[in-house]
This record gives structure tokens, sequence and C-alpha cells, in this order.
């Protein structure tokens, strides 16, 4: 019988996210009038699966230790394209194939760039952007063309009773990662290989194959996210994706999901984009302006941060944890030693950027 | 009877990485000869045009190397420079244009400093505390000026846009860039323990430096060029504008990564970087004279990145020129 693998997923740290996404949830009761109305939930349900099916791929990747900036136009030129084709004559299915292969075509770009050439993921996914966004407005001229299929507006906007079918997608896609992460050989090898490649790579784990394959679900879970929103919005439009380059990568850092990779879970990535969505929403409904908004932003995903920064310099959320907050501080408040000492005697601080190399 | 003279200058520790700039110089010079070829000559218009599209990128470009240098990340120049653009444009417009600079470059300092403290004590990594900065300045910035607006005085725009007879400013100011980056990189304390830091830290740490000053520091710097791009920013467009910095983030790292300095910390130079931001300034150029759309500059710049990146990644590998081995530490290759 094999060993049973030690936990990447810590119970506490999936039940904070969800027990704030709550809270969140009893503010917007308190604040807006309506706000828990089942039109309203059902809406912030569907805005919710957007954000929270374009983190997907952005998880995987982060739990590999890497990251992926091309998810910008990776969105934007699944839109652009699929209303491109759709208006050149093509039907949906061949249409929504097509795109979905081409985004499949990116993330294999990226994800050799990256396991075989060893090119820095962040410049990697940066480049592939910037040639993303060539290609959208060569292809474009500047103002795109076409609607968006049927297929993919209903998936996008319609609803089954009071369930939006985004968020049956979202669902579906939630179970299947899970299990995916939980139990498969590629799951298991994601987090040995977000947590120390050179070790997995010893220990004889298809490393270089397991990252190719994670920018490639990148590459797809951002394509669904395009078409997802060219469905919503009708037709595409350039720079539709820009809004969710940092909100990709904040939903996931909320959830509790480690940069450095090896640690967290896509339900962690579910409850923060349900929380981002929520406050969203509470802000645009009491009439916070997009200044407030953005200030709110950074100020949660610091908050956040520091939270899982905590839970992950100490073995969890205890008794000592409050002790170790004022571990940054500790050197101010024992005179005694000077401050060098004090300064040796911390942790080493987390200062590298996530994977860069 | 003599004494030997003791030298109290500390002994240099190693060559500086120029070999790492001559891709970007390299680069530059081919899209130069490019330009003069297909534009058939090269004049004082052309080089105000070229250079004062340079000059801020090269100034956040620079700003980035410090923080790249200490293997960190900065997310937020984009951000700072709107923030300080808006800040200079609204005071300046109120008629006091002095203190508008001294304002605009005060608060690139002071951003710095608060992404260097969440970086050194609250521990937050510099991708995810820059990224939330980031945001936090772009709202501010939008709270100061949210339409563009404000305006700059003619003086102000001459300084950082104009021309010194047939010499563009902004030509002046990049070879000042490129002369401050050396002595402060080479020749201060300071900079010498920035590039110990992004060497090892704990050896840093051993060795007396103070880790967490020369970090912060290092934000400081990077804020502080954020907040004189946003200036000439300014100057150049005699206005403010809360969106005029979100190009400078990405190509702000292009440039950097173009100029040679490795994300894995300890190795820059700040000519690199200011070379790299004038090669990718000319790609654009270079595309309007060949009659090619714009639209390839994406592209272009895409896949010159990616490959400059790549060259150097080759270099180290098969150690070319390499004064010492470059461990291929996690980041060099991992996911």
């Amino acid at each position: 019988m094999p060993r049973q693998p030690r936990s990447y997923v810590r119970p506490v740290e999936v039940l904070v996210p969800y027990v704030l996404v709550a809270l969140s949830l009893l503010g917007g009761y308190l604040a807006v009038p309506g706000f828990l109305s089942s039109n309203h939930l059902s809406s912030l349900g569907q805005s919710a699966a957007y954000l929270g099916i374009i983190a997907l791929g952005e998880t995987l990747v982060l739990l590999l230790g890497g990251i992926d900036l091309s998810v910008p136009y990776m969105i934007n030129l699944a839109a652009i394209l699929v209303a491109g084709f759709q208006f050149s004559g093509m039907s949906a299915t061949p249409d929504i194939i097509l795109v979905i292969l081409i985004g499949l075509g990116v993330g294999l770009g990226n994800g050799i760039g990256v396991a075989l050439l060893g090119i820095n993921p962040l410049v990697m996914t940066l480049g592939m952007n910037s040639i993303l966004q060539g290609v959208a407005l060569l292809y474009s001229h500047g103002s795109p063309l076409g609607e968006a299929p049927n297929a993919v507006t209903t998936l996008s906007t319609a609803w089954w009773h009071q369930i939006p079918d985004a968020d049956i997608l979202w669902l579906a896609l939630t179970v299947i990662v899970t299990l995916v992460l939980a139990f498969t050989t590629f799951g298991r090898s994601l987090y040995a290989v977000g947590s120390n490649r050179r070790a997995s790579e010893l220990s004889g784990l298809p490393v270089r194959r397991t990252i190719v394959l994670a920018y490639m679900l990148s590459g797809l879970t951002a394509t669904i996210g395009g078409l997802l929103l060219v469905g919503y919005s009708g037709q595409a439009y350039l720079g539709m994706g820009d809004d969710y380059l940092l909100p990709a990568i904040a939903v996931v850092v909320i959830g509790g999901t480690s940069i450095f990779g090896g640690k967290g879970s896509y339900v962690q990535t579910v409850a923060g984009a349900l929380l981002i969505t929520v406050i969203e929403s509470i802000l645009v409904t009491v009439n916070v302006n997009e200044d407030g908004q953005d200030i709110l932003y950074g100020v949660i995903i610091l908050a956040m941060a520091y939270f899982n920064q905590i839970a992950v310099s100490t073995s969890g959320i205890g008794s000592g944890t409050l002790g170790r907050t004022l571990g940054p501080f500790r050197g101010w408040l024992e005179p005694v030693r000077s401050r060098a000492e004090a300064e040796a005697a911390l942790p080493e601080p987390s200062a590298g950027v996530g994977d860069s190399g | 009877m003599s004494t030997v003279p003791i030298s109290t200058r500390p002994r240099r520790a190693r060559r500086p990485p120029w070999h790492r700039a001559y891709t970007a110089a390299a680069l530059a010079l081919v899209l130069f000869v490019i330009y003069l070829v297909r534009n058939h000559g090269f004049g004082s218009i052309e080089a105000l045009g070229i250079t004062n599209a340079a000059l801020p990128l090269a100034l956040a470009a620079a700003g980035e190397t410090f923080v790249i240098l200490t293997n960190g990340i900065d997310l937020s120049i984009g951000s700072v420079i709107t923030l300080s653009n808006v800040v200079c444009a609204v005071i300046a417009g109120n008629g006091h244009a002095p203190l508008a600079v001294a304002a605009a470059i005060a608060v690139g300092a002071g951003a710095g400093c608060l992404n260097g403290l969440m970086v050194s004590f609250a521990r937050i990594a510099p991708l995810i505390a820059t990224l939330a900065t980031s945001s936090i300045y772009l709202g501010c910035a939008l709270i100061v000026l949210p339409n563009p607006g404000g305006s700059v005085p003619g003086w102000l725009s001459s300084w950082t846009a104009g021309s010194a007879g047939a010499v563009p400013v902004a030509v002046i100011w990049l070879a000042v860039a490129i002369v401050a980056g050396w002595v402060i990189l080479r020749r201060t304390s300071f900079g010498i323990n920035l590039q110990a830091l992004g060497g090892s830290e704990s050896a840093s740490r051993s060795a007396g430096i103070n880790v967490t000053r020369t970090r912060i520091l290092a934000y400081v710097a990077s804020g502080t060029c954020s907040a004189l791009a946003g200036v000439v920013l300014a100057g150049l467009t005699q206005s403010g504008d809360p969106t005029i910095g979100a190009v400078y983030l990405l190509d702000g790292i292009a440039a950097v990564v173009v100029g040679g300095t490795s994300l894995a910390g300890g190795i820059a130079t700040i000519s690199g970087s200011v070379l790299g931001a004038i090669a990718l300034s000319l790609v654009s150029a270079v595309l309007l004279v060949s009659g090619l759309s714009t639209d390839y500059q994406y592209i272009v710049t895409g896949l010159i990145v990616i490959g400059a990146l790549l060259a150097h990644t080759l270099q180290g590998r098969l150690g070319l020129r390499a004064s010492r081995h470059v461990p291929a530490s996690r980041g060099e290759a991992a996911g």
C-alpha cells in the first residue's frame, strides 16, 4: 500500500476564505437592501464564475511555482477570434474548437519556453502576452468584427432556473480540478514540482511534462474565460482582458495559494473569486467610486497575503500565532539584543519573486 | 624611511557584468542602423521623437533594475508613474511648478518606501505586495485627478522634452541616468550592498550588511525613478493623465530583461536597462519608417524579450564570458 503523501492543503486555510465570503455576504445584506435576493445572488455567481474559471489556470501555474502573465491577451484573442471566425462564416462548433485549440497551442508555447528552454516564466509569458496583443491587433485591424456564437452566449448568460449555466460549468470544472489535483499523477507531480523541482527530477517525476501541461491548461481556461466574456458582452473589443491580469493572480493569492508553489488548492481560489466579486458588488451598490475600489482592492490583497504569510511561517493558526506575528517587530521590543542579532535570529524573509530565475 | 600606504578603498568585488549589457547595446545599434537606412538620414526631429519616447521608459527601467537586483520585483512602477504624473500636473496647474516636481518625487519615494516596508517587515512576497500597492496608488491617482487635465509650465516641458540646440534634452538625461546608475551601483556602499544582497542574502547578513535597510532603499530608488518618469511625462504631454503609466509596467520589466539584468538578482547594470529601453523605443520607430503597421511592434517586442532572455540563459549555461558561475537557482529554470 502506498504511503499517504503529506497534505498540501490545510482545512483551516480553506475554511478562512469561505468564512470571509460568508461575512462579506452578511455585510452586503446589512448594507444593501435586497443583496441576498435570488436574482442578485445568481448574477453575482455568474460574475464570479468568469473570474474563477480564468483564475483556474493561474492557480495550477502558481502551484507549480510559475506565473502566467499572458492571460489578458489570451482572453482577448479568444474573444476576438471566436467572433471573427463567426463573422467570416464559420459555424459554431468548428469555430469554438479551433479557438480552444489555439488557446492550448499558446499554452504549449509558454510551457515549452519555460520547461524546455529554461526561460523565466515571468518573462516568457510577458513576451507571449505582447505577441498575442500584436496578433489580436493585426487580426482585428483595431476594430473586432462579428458576434459571439449562440452556443457561447447561452453558456455565458443563460440561467437554469436560478442557477447560471456559467456556474454549472464552474462547479463541474472545480470538481474535476480538485479530483485531478488530489488523485492523478499530474496533480501530485504539480505539488511536488512546486515544492522542490530538483527533488522531483531526481525522483523521476515527469517534471517537464507536468510544467508544459499546466501552462496548456492555463491557456485553455483563459480561452474559456474569453469565450464566456465575449458571450456576455455579445461582441469582442480590444483590451477586454486587461482587467483580468491582476485579479487572476490576486484571487489565487487571496484564496491562500502560495506564489512560491507547492501549497494551496483550487477550492481556495474559488473562495477568493467569490470574495472579490461580493466585495466589488457591495462597493458598486453603495456608490464607492473606482478610486475607492482600487484602494480597497489593494488593501484586501495585502491583508490576505499577510494573513497567509503568517499561516505559512507558523505551523498553523494556533495560540503561538500572536507571538510569531510580532516576529518582525520583536527586534524593536527587546532592547537587550542588538538589532543585528535580532535580525539574524529571524527566519529568512520570503523576499524572492515567486520563482523568477 | 617610508611607510607602506594602506589603501582605505575597498577592493572591487568583481568586474561589472558589462557583457550582459552588450546584447542591449548591439540590439539598439542594429535597430538604429536599420532606421538610418530606411529613413535615409537622421535629423534633430527624429532624434527628439525617439529619445523623448525612450526617456520615461529608461527611467522606469532603471528604477526597476534596483529592485530586480535584490531578487525582488516591483509591479507598482506603472501606478507610481501615474500618481506622480497627476500630482505634478495638478500642483503645477495651480501655479507652483517647483513644488510640484518636489512633491511628485516625494510621493514616488514614499510609495517606494511603503513597498519596501511591506516586503521587509510584513514579509509579503514582492510580487504580491507591489501588485496590491499598485492598485492602491492607482486609486490615489484617480482621487487626485479623475480625468486627464492639469497643466505644466513651459520651462518644465523644455527641461524634459525640449532641445538644447540640435541635441534633445532627453539625450542629456539618458546620459546622466547611465552615469548616475554606474556611480550608485559601483561607487556607493548602497550599491555594493545591493549587489551583495542580490547575490546571497544570508551571506550579506553574515557580512554585517543591513539587509532590511538596503532592500527598502532599493524600493525607494525604484519609486523615485518612476516618479522622475512621471514628471518627464508631465513635461512631455504638458498635462496629467490617470492612465499614462499603465504601459510602463510591462515595458519597463521588458527593458530590464533586454538590458541583461538577471531575474535571479545580483547581476545588473543600469546602462543595460537604459540601452534596453532605447532599443525597445527604436522598435516602433523602425516599424514606422519601414511602412509596417505599428501593431507588429507588440510581436517584435515580445520576441525580442523572450529572445534576449534565452540568449542570456544560454550564455550562462555555456559559461561564455561568465565571470562567475551563476547557479541555476530555483528560478532560472523552474516552472
